[in-house]
């Protein structure tokens, strides 16, 4: 401590330079995400469908299930802006519905996967015993494609919307624990953590207290894709049937509807699609620009060439979430970004002959 | 070599094994046994327990995994509930339509990716190059059952150039085949096309940086020769592994795909047993699945080591 007396003066310079200093690391924080045009645009489009989800069924002069028989089946007109369906029911307002629907599930699903996920990463990384079955176990679901995976949990627990959340967490969960076990093992590694340990320190406190808010930021990210993912996965399993049952609606039971209806209406299948679509991509963009927020490096990494040997070569590349292979069956095909943005790291000596590093 | 492939091999076992448990299990632990839904709400008690004894679903879960899997090992999936027939039978029948679909959605994202990716590296920075990445971000981002649908409404639809929905076997002629099957096929290689293009794109940036591609543009190769017979040739690795990799995508597109275009391969078979519970054919059909995309990882994962020997003598973690 130093114990050299400041006059009061000298204090408050300090204090003043002390603030100057935090609000010029704000600032500069700020301009970074500000200057991160996929997390604005990720940004805006989720905070606008959110708006439009949770306001939106108010606002409409229509409610959900009400239904104007002479009406049915016509398309966007000044009354019905999208249109409406073949019970007469006005499509806006459904798809607002819809929307929150599927955002709701969506999120609850992220959260709680992200809650499991987290906890056995953790404890997989930081228990070796426990690791190896662990993993296997995780690998086991993560070969499964999710659609399949998601279709059997319904038909064993029984079409309901809590069955549908509880079906979609155990299939993402795995995702979350590969991604939190790699990254506490790299922590694990570090050398407080053996510093902490030697000063006796219980297993809990180290994980929570210590290799926890380190990896908070990959959490966030692969939770963001998971959210995309629980979205289309969600629409795909009520769009079979086995999702949302009616008569509630979300986005993907109003697209089997449009469907059935395709030769009869259009507007159904592109604005429900519409909307789905526009999820997704601003949760990828979201993710991408969040992932690109936290490690500024992997923006360069891609265009960089001649890797030194050794050196890790990110493949942007379908299935291997972080960590070990192998491969898994469940690299699903309605994940967009999502897989190509969980990035497999592969070691490799390949590349070995380039002569300059970087 | 030997020990590469076969340590390759065994690590695949437990992955395995692990699946086939967890599709035991999910199914057999649900309420609501085959017998009650084949019997429908009617049924007594005593009709339910007589049929879930006929199907020998009363006997204890380990036993009923154990006969099962023996089955399997020897090629007997089991009868199936519904269809009446052994399940191998079920699934021959169906996978040609699956089969077929994924041949062309595959041969689709080749013949579209690595021609783009290859460009897209040469003209790295262009506007070309710019145009392939946002193009493939959004081949990436588009979920395929929505691909699939628009296209549908699109093709099939407004403008009545193919079928809306059915399948015709290969043996009706190419054309019809082709017919039944080019939009969805299009739908799911949507995806792969986008992934392989930026696999091989930075694949070949990678490799075009490399002092021998300069010694052949400075020896006086033609252009083409030195794209295609030098760097593709050493940049095509990681484009295997994403094409492998995306068998299992194709699989999983296949099974809303299928439903959408009304095709009756695996995917519609597997959905429409699991709303049945008719479990050995769900069994088998992930069984198969599964297994057939482990494998061709392996392949890959062998020709990777075959086609690049440094891979293979490298010690493996």
């Amino acid at each position: 401590m130093d114990t050299t007396r400041h006059s009061p003066l000298d204090e408050q310079q300090l204090e003043e330079r002390g603030r100057a200093l935090a609000r010029r690391q704000r600032e500069r924080n700020l301009r970074r995400i500000l200057d991160n045009p996929m997390l604005m645009i990720g940004a805006v489009v989720m905070v606008v469908l959110i708006v439009v989800a949770v306001v939106g069924p108010w606002l409409s002069p229509y409610t959900q299930f009400q239904l104007q028989i002479e009406d049915k089946l016509t398309g966007p007109s000044a009354r019905h802006w999208l249109g409406t369906d073949d019970f007469g029911r006005d499509l806006a307002t459904r798809l607002f519905h819809g929307l929150r629907t599927s955002l709701a599930i969506g999120l609850a699903v992220t959260v709680l996967s992200a809650l499991a996920g987290t906890a056995i990463g953790l404890v997989s990384a930081y228990f070796r015993r426990v690791d190896g079955v662990l993993m296997r176990v995780m690998d086991g679901l993560m070969s499964f494609p999710s659609i399949l995976l998601a279709i059997c949990l319904m038909a064993a627990f029984g079409a309901k919307i809590e069955n549908v959340i509880i079906a979609l967490t155990i299939v993402f969960i795995p995702h979350m624990a590969r991604v939190v076990r790699s990254a506490a093992v790299s922590v694990n590694e570090e050398m407080f953590i053996d510093a902490v340990q030697s000063q006796g320190a219980s297993s809990l406190r180290i994980i929570l207290r210590h290799v926890l808010p380190n990896i908070v930021s990959p959490i966030v990210v692969q939770a963001t894709f998971i959210f995309a993912d629980a979205i289309i996965t969600e629409a795909s399993l009520s769009f079979l049937g086995a999702g949302v049952p009616p008569p509630g609606a979300s986005l993907g039971s109003i697209l089997q509807d449009g469907k059935a209806l395709i030769f009869a209406s259009w507007w159904i299948v592109v604005f429900a699609g519409l909307i789905t679509i526009l999820c997704v991509f601003g949760l990828n963009f979201l993710g991408d620009g969040l992932r690109d927020h936290f490690d500024p490096r992997s923006g360069k990494r891609r265009t960089v060439a001649g890797l030194a040997k050794g050196q890790i070569l990110r493949v942007v590349g379908v299935g291997g979430r972080s960590g070990s292979t192998p491969p898994d069956a469940g690299s699903q095909a309605e994940t967009p970004a999502a897989q190509a943005n969980a990035e497999a790291e592969i070691h490799t000596d390949v590349k070995g002959r380039a002569g300059h590093g970087e | 070599m030997v020990t590469f492939i076969l340590r390759r091999v065994l690590s695949l076992i437990p992955v395995l094994l692990t699946v086939f448990v967890v599709v035991f299990l999910i199914l057999h632990l649900a309420p609501g046994s085959p017998a009650s839904v084949m019997l429908g709400e009617e049924a007594t008690q005593e009709d339910i327990a007589a049929l879930n004894a006929e199907l020998g679903l009363d006997r204890p879960l380990v036993a009923q995994f154990l006969s099962w899997s023996g089955g399997a090992l020897t090629g007997d999936l089991g009868t199936s509930y519904f269809l009446g027939m052994p399940v191998t039978q079920a699934i021959v029948e169906h996978i040609s339509p699956t089969f077929g679909l994924a041949v062309i959605a595959e041969i689709i994202a080749i013949v579209i990716a690595i021609p783009l990716g290859v460009l897209a590296a040469r003209r790295r920075g262009s506007h070309t190059d710019r145009t392939i990445l946002a193009g493939s971000l959004l081949g990436i981002s588009v979920p395929s059952f929505l691909l699939a649908l628009f296209l549908l409404l699109i093709f099939g639809v407004w403008l009545r150039w193919l079928p809306v929905g059915g399948y015709e076997p290969l043996s009706s002629g190419f054309t019809v085949w082709l017919a039944y099957l080019i939009l969805p096929a299009v739908a799911l290689a949507a995806m792969q096309a986008a992934l392989v293009t930026r696999m091989c794109r930075s694949s070949m940036i990678d490799v075009l940086q490399v002092e021998y591609i300069a010694l052949a543009r400075a020896k006086g190769l033609k252009e083409s020769k030195v794209l295609f017979k030098h760097a593709l040739r050493n940049g095509f690795l990681p484009v295997l592994t994403v094409l492998g990799q995306g068998l299992g995508a194709l699989i999983t597109g296949a099974v809303v795909t299928e439903t959408i275009f009304t095709i009756p391969g695996l995917g519609t078979l597997v959905v429409n047993s699991i709303m049945h519970r008719d479990f050995p054919v769900v069994q088998g059909v992930v069984l198969f699945t599964t297994v057939v995309f482990v494998l061709v990882n392996l392949l890959v994962d062998i020709l990777y080591g075959v086609l690049d020997p440094r891979i293979s003598v490298t010690a493996k973690k």
